[in-house]
This record gives C-alpha cells, sequence and structure tokens, in this order.
C-alpha cells in the first residue's frame, strides 16, 4: 500500500513539526476523523498540545501501530506492549495529567484508558490530603458541613 | 483535572466505596459518585441500606450482592443487628444484577427503564423484583429454586410475561 508510507506533519502548540507516517496520524482518531473528512493536507495543527506531550503521544502510537503490524508471535508482543506502556505511563503526576487530556482530545482511547487507569492506581491508597493535593483541590467543607456527608454515606467511610 | 468527564473515567477504575468517600474531598465532588455508571455494593459494609436509600438518579447499571449472617468470612455476629432490607430508588436504571443469598428486598420501584436484568435468588421469592419490572424489559435471566412463587404471586405488569410459562 503507497498509503502507508504517506507522511504527515502534526504541528505542537508552539509551532513545531512532527513527522509521522499516516497509520501512526490515523491512531489519533480527531486526525483520521479528519482525513476521511479529505482533509488532504499534509500538517496538522494540534494547537492546544505542546511539543512535549505532543512527542510522548506519537511514541505511544507508534509502538503500537509497529506491534499491531507484526504477524504472529501475538502473545509475547502483546506482553512487550503491556510493559512498554507500563514504563510509558510511570511519569510524574502533571505530565500524566496532560497526557491524559491530550488523549482524551485526541482521542487516543488505549492512552486514555492507561492514563485514568495509572491516576486511579495511585490515589487508591492514598490519604484524603494527598489526593486533593494531585487534583488541586482544597477542602472547603466546614466541619458541620462535613459531619452531614459523612453520616449521609456513612457505611462509605468505614475502614 | 476539573473535567467532570475524565475526573468519572479515572474513578471508574476504583472500588465504589472509596469513590463515595471521594464526597468529603471536596464540595463540589459532593455527588460525583452519582455520575459513575456502575455501582458495586457489596453488603459486606454491614452499614446498612443508607446507599439505596440514597436517590441514584443517574445510575443505569447496578450490582448487588447481598450477604446472610452464614457466609464465611464476614463480622456478623448473632448479637448484631440483622441485616437491613434492601431498597433501590435508581430511576434510569437500565442493567439489574442481583445475587441475592438470603435477603430481603422489599421495597423497589421505579424499574421502568430496566431492559436487562438478571436475578439469582436462590433463598428468597423473586416476586419482589418482577413486580415492578415492566414491559420494557428485554431480556431476563432468572435463577431461582422457587419458581412456584413466581407463577402464582406475580402482579402486576410482569404477570403478563409470565402467564404463558403457568400450567
Amino acid at each position: 500500500m503507497s498509503e502507508s508510507n504517506k507522511k504527515i506533519s502534526l504541528i505542537s502548540s508552539e509551532g513545531e513539526a512532527f513527522e509521522v507516517s499516516e497509520a501512526v496520524a490515523r491512531e489519533f482518531e480527531i486526525v483520521a476523523h479528519m482525513l476521511e473528512d479529505g482533509c488532504s493536507g499534509s500538517s496538522i495543527p494540534i494547537t492546544t498540545v505542546d511539543s512535549n506531550i505532543l512527542g510522548k503521544v506519537i511514541e505511544y502510537c507508534t509502538k503500537h501501530v509497529e506491534v499491531g503490524n507484526v504477524e504472529g508471535n501475538s502473545e509475547k508482543a502483546e506482553k512487550d506492549l503491556e510493559e512498554f506502556d507500563k514504563r510509558f505511563i510511570a511519569v510524574e503526576m502533571n505530565t500524566l495529567f496532560s497526557l491524559i487530556l491530550a488523549a482524551n482530545y485526541l482521542n487516543v482511547k488505549g492512552l486514555l484508558n492507561i492514563g485514568c487507569q495509572k491516576v486511579a492506581d495511585t490515589i487508591k491508597d492514598m490519604k484524603p490530603e494527598e489526593v486533593r493535593s494531585i487534583f488541586n483541590i482544597e477542602n472547603d467543607y466546614t466541619p458541620a458541613e462535613e459531619e452531614v456527608v459523612r453520616k449521609e454515606n456513612e457505611w462509605a467511610f468505614q475502614p | 483535572m476539573t473535567c467532570l468527564y475524565l475526573l468519572v473515567k479515572i474513578l471508574a477504575h476504583i472500588p465504589t466505596k472509596d469513590v463515595v468517600a471521594t464526597s468529603l474531598l471536596f464540595k463540589r465532588w459532593e455527588f460525583l459518585w452519582t455520575y459513575m455508571k456502575r455501582l458495586e455494593y457489596d453488603q459486606e459494609y454491614q452499614f446498612g441500606n443508607q446507599i439505596m436509600n440514597t436517590f441514584l438518579g443517574f445510575y443505569q447499571r447496578l450490582f448487588i450482592r447481598t450477604v446472610t449472617k452464614k457466609d464465611n468470612g464476614l463480622r456478623y455476629s448473632p448479637h448484631e443487628k440483622p441485616i437491613p432490607k434492601v431498597m433501590i430508588n435508581a430511576p434510569c436504571l437500565k442493567y439489574l444484577n442481583i445475587d441475592d443469598r438470603g435477603n430481603d428486598f422489599n421495597v423497589i420501584k421505579d424499574l421502568t427503564q430496566v431492559v436487562e436484568a438478571t436475578i439469582n435468588a436462590k433463598q428468597t421469592s423473586t416476586k419482589v423484583f418482577l413486580m415492578y419490572l415492566t414491559s420494557s424489559i428485554k431480556r431476563l435471566l432468572l435463577y431461582s429454586l422457587r419458581l412456584e412463587v413466581i407463577i402464582h404471586h406475580s402482579i402486576g405488569p410482569s404477570y403478563r410475561l409470565f402467564k404463558p410459562l403457568a400450567p
């Protein structure tokens, strides 16, 4: 297929161009839709994603396309991919949130999924204060209000 | 990260009990847990039927597994208060899965949207469920040791569904 050799430039919010194969670009569902809608230009601006994050999302998609193209040996490939995902998503919280936002915007479902899973795994055993700091929120309940909510959902606050 | 859609997506990966506990983190999150599409409520949390008394306005999917005092590994003792009856008030509910091992469900209302239900009722009568499932139901899986109870006592709209089965 000649199509798979076609290159597409994805332009980050800083204006930096990332050249990728069409197959990789199509992993961004938003781009796939643009191409299907007849957007024939070879450069596509991704104005809400910066170079650092766009580079990472491209790395993720490239790996997944590569593995998807290999025939046979699927069990090993799947394991490798799992390992890759695990390493890929082991980033600090701000980057993780940026990746989730980008994956959501670009509609890269696999990445969105592992990103959300990673946040969930991280906060699962955290103290309330730690969870608040991750989401950048502050306790805005008065003690009386807190008591009401605690009573309403008492079962959820038992050890 | 304040996007509701993404918060719900993240919380979908943690147990319901912890999701409900997020209500205390931030005022705007008080009802976040009610946006979850799926709720797992295990009566192992012996703290009563409070959650079921809450208005589960957005729930489309409900999985309930009840326990009995005889279940191993649970902390019930003969001195403790009886296991409360479970009440469900979830008008948007579309999928209902009940694994009942001897509990009382004596009030279930507003199940007019349910299209799919799996009810595993080994001990109790299933009539209470059938009374409130209406013609919206497309698929019903029923496991019961007391089928005769259904046939004789089904009343309300669901009777129509079962009439052909009656002797």
